[in-house]
Parts: C-alpha cells; sequence; structure tokens
C-alpha cells in the first residue's frame, strides 16, 4: 500500500537557519489518526512543516501519496492540508464563505461547484448559518472551526493539525476533537495532529510520535507511550489525567499501563470489582 | 584651479559596481539576513525612480530618477547594514551617547520589536496563501501580494494597540524611561561612526 505520509530526512530545518529535528523516518498509511507530541520548541511544527514542504530538508526527501514533495503547492496538489496553530494567519477572506471558497476557486473549481464545496465544508465545521458572517467578528473557538472549513474545502486525504485545541474551553476543546475523528472517519483521511492536549489524545489517535532532544524519541500505539513513565518524563509529557488518578489511588496497572479516558476508567473499575 | 565635476552617469555606474561589489561581498560572507534586508530599500528605490521618471517635470527625466533611485538604494544599504551587524541594545546606546531624543530611542526599539512580530506573521499568512494555491500563477499572485499587504496593515493597526494596551497595563503614563543600554565595543563603535558618516554621505551630498 502507498503510504499516505513518508518522511525519511537526515534532518528537518527550523526558522532561523537551525534544524530542529534530525534524523526522521516516518511513515504514515492511509486512515491512521497520529498524535505528534512534544514539549514547546520539540520540532512538532516543524515536522508538519515539513510534511507540507514548507521547511527545510537535510539529505532527504517527504511523499505524499507517493508524490515527492518540493513545495507546499506540491503538498496540496497531491492531496494535504494543513490547519495553522494560529486561526489569525489562516482567515484570509472578508466572511466566512469568501474566506472557504478562496481554496477551491485558486484549485480551479468553477463559483456554483466552489460555493458548493464551500458550505459542505462550513457545515462539517459546525459552522453553518455563519456563512456571511465577517471573520473578525467572530470567537476564537469559530475562528478556529473557520480555518478548519478552509482547509476541507481542499478534500485533503492527509489532513495535518497544529495544536487545533489551543486557546479553546474545555467544552471547544470536546467538540474539535469529535469533529476531527468524525470528518477524519467520514472521508477516510489521515489524520496528524501536533498537540499538548493529552487528555485528548486516547480520543483523538491511536499511534503517538513523541518528540524530544532533538528527534523522535517513540513511535507507537497510544496506550504504550502513555505506559512510560521514563519516556513521559524524558519528553516533558504526562499521562492523561485520568490515568494520573488511577495510579495516584493506587489501583492496579498492569505493565504500568491505566485507562486513558473516563469510560475506559469506569469499565476497569467495573471489572475490579 | 577646481577639477570639473564628474558626469552623473559615471557615477551611477560606480554606484551600481559598487553595489554589486557588496551583494558579492555578502554572498561570499554567506550573511543571507543581511542580503534579504536588502529587498525593502530595494523596492523603494525601484518604485521611487520609477515614479519620478514616469511622472517627473524637465524632458530628461531618466538621469533624475536613476540618481534618487541610487541614493535611497545607498541609504538604505547602510542603514539595513547597521542594524543586521550591530546588535540593537548596542545601536540603541550609541545613539543615546550621541543625545538622540529618547522619544526617539523608545520609537526605535518599539519599532524593531513591532518589525520582527509584523514579519513573523506576514511569513505565516503568505504559507496560507500558498496553501491555498494563491501563489499559482500571475494573477493569483498579485492578488495574494494585495492581500497580504492589507492584511499586514491591519496587523500593524491591532498589534500597535495591543502594545499601547501592554504599556498601559505596565504602568506606562507617555513618561519616558532612561535609555539603560551599553555603549558598543571599539569594532561596532567604529563601524558604527563608519556607517553614520555614509549615510550623512548618501542623504546630504550635492548631486
Amino acid at each position: 500500500m502507498i503510504p499516505s505520509l513518508s518522511i525519511d530526512a537526515a534532518a528537518i530545518g527550523a526558522s532561523a537557519g537551525r534544524w530542529a529535528l534530525g534524523p526522521v523516518q516516518l511513515r504514515l498509511e492511509p486512515g491512521e489518526r497520529v498524535a505528534v507530541l512534544g514539549a514547546n520548541g520539540a520540532g512538532k511544527t516543524s515536522l508538519l512543516r515539513a510534511a507540507m514542504g514548507l521547511a527545510r530538508l537535510r539529505d532527504g526527501e517527504v511523499r505524499i501519496a507517493g508524490t515527492v514533495i518540493r513545495t507546499p503547492e506540491e503538498a496540496v496538489r497531491a492531496g494535504a492540508g494543513l490547519v495553522l496553530q494560529n486561526p489569525e494567519d489562516q482567515l484570509l477572506g472578508t466572511t466566512v464563505l469568501d474566506d472557504v471558497m478562496i481554496g477551491p476557486l485558486h484549485a480551479g473549481l468553477d463559483s456554483p461547484a466552489a460555493l458548493e464545496r464551500a458550505r459542505g465544508a462550513i457545515a462539517a465545521a459546525g459552522l453553518a448559518g455563519q456563512e456571511d458572517r465577517c471573520v473578525d467578528e467572530l470567537s476564537f473557538g469559530e475562528k478556529r472551526r473557520a480555518g478548519l472549513a478552509g482547509v476541507l474545502a481542499m478534500a485533503p486525504s492527509l489532513f495535518l493539525l497544529d495544536e487545533p485545541t489551543s486557546g479553546l474551553d474545555p467544552r471547544g476543546e470536546q467538540e474539535i476533537a469529535a469533529l476531527l475523528v468524525r470528518v477524519a472517519r467520514e472521508r477516510g483521511a489521515t489524520l496528524v495532529i501536533a498537540t499538548h492536549a493529552v487528555d485528548l489524545v486516547p480520543a483523538l489517535a491511536d499511534r503517538a510520535i513523541v518528540l524530544g532532544e532533538g528527534r523522535i524519541l517513540a513511535d507507537g500505539p497510544v496506550s504504550e507511550l502513555f505506559a512510560d513513565a521514563a519516556l513521559l518524563e524524558r519528553s516533558r509529557l504526562r499521562a492523561p489525567s485520568v490515568a494520573e488518578l488511577w495510579r495516584a489511588l493506587g489501583h492496579p496497572s498492569p505493565a504500568g499501563r491505566a485507562p486513558l479516558t473516563l469510560p475506559e476508567a469506569l469499565s476497569w473499575n467495573a471489572d475490579r470489582s | 584651479m577646481r577639477a570639473p565635476p564628474l558626469d552623473a552617469r559615471v557615477r551611477l555606474a560606480a554606484a551600481a559596481a559598487a553595489w554589486v561589489a557588496s551583494l558579492a561581498l555578502l554572498v561570499r560572507l554567506g550573511r543571507p539576513r543581511a542580503l534579504r534586508s536588502l529587498l525593502p530599500p530595494f523596492a523603494l528605490a525601484l518604485a521611487a525612480g520609477t515614479l519620478l521618471a514616469l511622472v517627473g517635470a524637465g524632458g530628461d527625466r531618466w538621469l533624475p530618477a536613476a540618481t534618487l533611485a541610487s541614493r535611497i538604494l545607498a541609504a538604505g544599504w547602510v542603514g539595513c547594514a547597521l542594524v543586521a551587524w550591530l546588535p540593537l541594545p548596542e545601536l540603541l546606546g550609541a545613539l543615546a551617547w550621541l543625545r538622540t531624543p529618547p522619544a526617539l530611542l523608545e520609537l526605535v526599539a518599539i519599532a524593531d520589536r513591532q518589525r520582527h512580530a509584523l514579519g513573523a506573521h506576514a511569513v505565516a499568512v503568505r504559507d496560507a496563501q500558498r496553501l491555498r494555491l494563491g501563489w499559482t500563477g500571475l494573477r493569483r499572485a498579485l492578488r495574494s501580494a494585495g492581500a497580504l499587504g492589507g492584511l499586514a496593515v491591519w496587523r500593524a493597526i491591532s498589534q500597535a494597540e495591543i502594545a499601547s494596551d501592554a504599556l498601559a497595563l505596565r504602568g506606562a503614563r507617555g513618561r519616558l524611561l532612561p535609555a539603560l543600554e551599553p555603549l558598543p565595543g571599539w569594532p561596532n563603535a567604529l563601524f558604527a561612526a563608519a556607517a553614520t558618516v555614509a549615510l550623512c554621505a548618501c542623504l546630504l551630498l550635492p548631486t
């Protein structure tokens, strides 16, 4: 099977001419949901930017669905979309509809087709009925959704998101997480999410890549990585609050594992008693 | 007896040669940041020269236009070199030592901070435009460039409001703070002095 994304490079560049990560060997299969974890400055954003042809590579290449990527335009044409960390940077139009239509129009769709695509994306992002609102009037959470809609309108098969829940209220975080999982499932898209929100990771992803010390420290199932206390310490991360509470209460944790979500904890607790 | 003044075309050719030589030197020294910093004065010089050539008075407008452009370019070059090589605190220290009014010093400090913030924002917006194929083809690129300029201006205004609020929150009531920056060391002081002389020459010497 052709991987949805593969990166093979000696190093990946960050800003100001320094290398952020290296070496990087990565292969993501179609339909996978992957979380990229790490402390501030670990290289999460650089990894996503490299995947989109926005960061320099040393001795390596990025492929999206088998196509070698050198520029962001090539990445977009190969079916990738990136949601930037700050929605203020991503919103380019006057109204929500204007903004979301920019991508489809540039991709060569005629106006009726672009309009239909944009309306669908806006509805999928949970902003139905807000099409004519000025982007400057939107709340931060709505701006996030509008940014998301702008990328959804490009119909990506590889969906990269940089801190998609940062700055949102707790309910907003959960809504965006549910939205991402639903959209990825409905469209069969590969999801790559760089995030600090460890409590949301078990719901968002099956696989996690942990960055630290200028390289990939670990790559594996979410449940395994959150059971590795030494790895979490090295990468300045923590397990989800539910797992921490479970361990703090002295409940049994076979092979260091603990429930990662509330429903899981309730189920484990029921099994115990 | 006074020597006859050099033909303006000869001086322009010399200025162009100096420009090319300095660019070559920067490439040789591997200073991409300094090279990039020359783009704004280059664009300004080009715009001013073209404008004068198109709408200026008199028959032979190309020579004064080229002279104006080369002056802007030279002054911009020296200014950029000064900012690119001299650390800002030392530059401010030197300006303070030269009795530059404190209001001007504060302006320079704020302008530098805003330049970084706006630069980062402009890069992010351009990336967002590229991610939606906004720079493919001349017409789209022109439209995207216009949007980028508009967004940068908008961001500059909102950033100025935020900076003003932040200053107020830290007790600013319009009084200027004394400059505490260190004086530059000898090599930087010499460089700053030479650059200042060059800047004055660019701006004040008769054509």
